[in-house]
């Protein structure tokens, strides 16, 4: 870590899309759920129409119309388009975008007497495009970064993406939402280390 | 089995009453006791006690995503291995009476720390986390009459899906003819799974259709990490399964629904909640909201007669009940 006297503030900001469906469960998982569910129905207080409904009335017979769930891939995920942010539903998706020809979180400087969190927000717009909306997790960064310069301080920072899509500008040549798995292809070793204990 | 018994049986005591010459001589006593084997009866594995386990988004959303984030936002950075309560959350009498995250009757007292002993650290097994909720109603006409408890107790069933227990008077009021022992409410605690079921029903499905409440107060929260919200009557028929079966009960029940907390402070409690989507309420947000409704005194200068005679006849009224 570098000396307080001489460093240089910078922020990077974990940009993540939370998982927006429920995990895939195991055949075991399954079997587990479904017995239970057995288990339980076989035991539930019963319900006897005749008590309840008159006899020649009509009651309420109209049968319930269950909702039919979208499927679980969706068509980026066989395309496998990485700038979209319908792939890969069930897990998070992190933004890593491509600066100088080198693939890094969405890095910025912070400036005099500005928060750190604010900086944070204001570089991932900056350099991403106006239509994000984005949620910071709260004002403390999450991690101080062991790849920095000597003579500068990276704060790690996380936030969500509620709504909106990327669209680099300045100096961004490229972007991509990685799950944690693909996130060692795109990172070189050094940076994937700094990073992976948070993904 | 029993066939062969019985066949060896019947032969024994043949050949024996041919050879004895008094009944004690008998080989085997009758009636012929059945073979006995180890295993018993299978019982239930339900337990009625515990929660099913079942499939909930919500446990998934608070595994996956809330728990990290909780930490982060709940985490005392200041010196994590000497837990202290955070400035603003202490509340220290004459100094930070501006906070108004701290009700107005609180006195030295309640918020002393003194003598509490610290709590443990934030860490990642450590997280705010909710767990139970308790739903509980109380029938003033139950006073007089008990029997309008199994309305509320059915309701209460209907909606949690747990069988829910009767809550009796612990005081003494004439006044109301209340008794104490008398049974007076009806009560279903939550816990795991059955828990995150009713949270998704009542986020999903009851709390968008409450047409006057927009969020839970800033200043909720009984200072330990609970927080009670209180529903009118109206909002049980939000719940599908009273909706779908709506002329079965004679009326609907008011109810709180009480969200237990391992939260240290009413700020996690509501931080946890509004990650369950659950809507939190303060004056900015409420200023927000109305000016957004335009609530405006502005008179239309275009507006017809009658709104002209019935806003007249309103300020006199309002008038009259300031006297």
């Amino acid at each position: 870590m570098a000396t307080a006297a001489a460093a240089a503030l910078r922020t990077a900001t974990l940009v993540v899309r939370r998982p927006l469906i429920t995990p895939t469960r195991t055949a075991f998982e399954q079997a587990y759920y479904e017995y239970h569910a057995n288990l339980r129905a076989s035991h539930e207080r019963t319900v006897i129409p005749d008590f309840w409904t008159k006899k020649g009335a009509a009651g309420n017979t109209a049968a319930i119309q269950m909702a039919v769930p979208a499927e679980r891939t969706t068509e980026a995920d066989t395309a496998n388009d990485v700038k979209s942010l319908d792939r890969k539903l069930e897990e998070n998706l992190f933004l890593v975008v491509k600066e100088g020809g080198k693939w890094s979180l969405v890095q910025g400087a912070v400036a005099e007497g500005e928060p750190l969190h604010e900086a944070a927000r204001r570089s991932v717009l900056e350099k991403c495009g106006q239509n994000l909306d984005l949620w910071m997790v709260g004002r403390s960064p999450i991690a101080l970064s062991h790849t920095a310069k000597d003579n500068e301080n990276i704060f790690v920072h996380k936030a969500h993406i509620l709504a909106g899509q990327a669209a680099p500008t300045k100096g961004v040549s490229d972007f991509a939402w990685v799950t944690k798995s693909e996130m060692a292809k795109f990172l070189d070793k050094a940076a994937y280390d700094d990073v992976v204990e948070l993904l | 089995m029993l066939r062969t018994v019985l066949r060896q049986s019947i032969r024994r005591s043949s050949t024996a009453a041919a050879a004895a010459t008094t009944p004690s001589d008998a080989a085997v006593p009758f009636p012929v006791p059945l073979p006995r084997d180890d295993v018993s009866l299978p019982e239930s594995l339900f337990r009625a006690d515990r929660a099913t386990p079942i499939e909930s988004r919500m446990r998934d959303h608070y595994d996956r995503t809330l728990a990290a984030d909780l930490l982060y936002l709940s985490y005392n950075h200041k010196d994590p291995a000497n837990p202290e309560r955070l400035a603003h959350d202490k509340y220290v009498p004459g100094l930070n009476t501006k906070n108004t995250a701290f009700k107005k009757h609180e006195t030295p007292r309640y918020r002393d720390t003194t003598m509490r002993k610290p709590e443990p650290a934030r860490t990642h097994s450590n997280v705010p986390e909710l767990t139970s909720i308790v739903v509980h109603t109380f029938l003033k006409d139950a006073v007089t009459n008990k029997y309008v408890l199994l309305n509320a107790l059915t309701q209460l069933e209907a909606i949690t899906g747990k069988h829910p227990e009767i809550v009796r008077s612990t005081s003494n009021v004439a006044l109301w003819k209340l008794r104490d022992g008398m049974p007076v409410g009806v009560k279903v605690e939550l816990q795991g799974d059955d828990m995150y079921q009713f949270l998704d029903k009542l986020v999903e499905l009851v709390l968008p259709r409450l047409k006057t409440w927009y969020g839970i107060p800033a200043t909720a929260g009984d200072g330990t990490g609970n927080i009670k919200v209180g529903f009118e009557p109206k909002s049980m028929s939000y719940f599908p399964e009273i909706e779908q079966t709506f002329d079965r009960y004679p009326f609907m029940c008011g109810f709180d629904v009480v969200f237990k907390t391992t939260a240290y402070n009413d700020r996690e409690a509501r931080t946890l909640l509004s990650g369950f989507q659950i809507p939190i309420e303060n004056a900015a947000s409420k200023a927000k909201r109305e000016k957004y409704m335009q609530k405006s005194d502005e008179v239309d200068p275009n507006e017809p007669a009658w709104m002209k005679y019935k806003r007249a006849r309103e300020a006199l009224e309002a008038k009259k009940k300031k006297k």
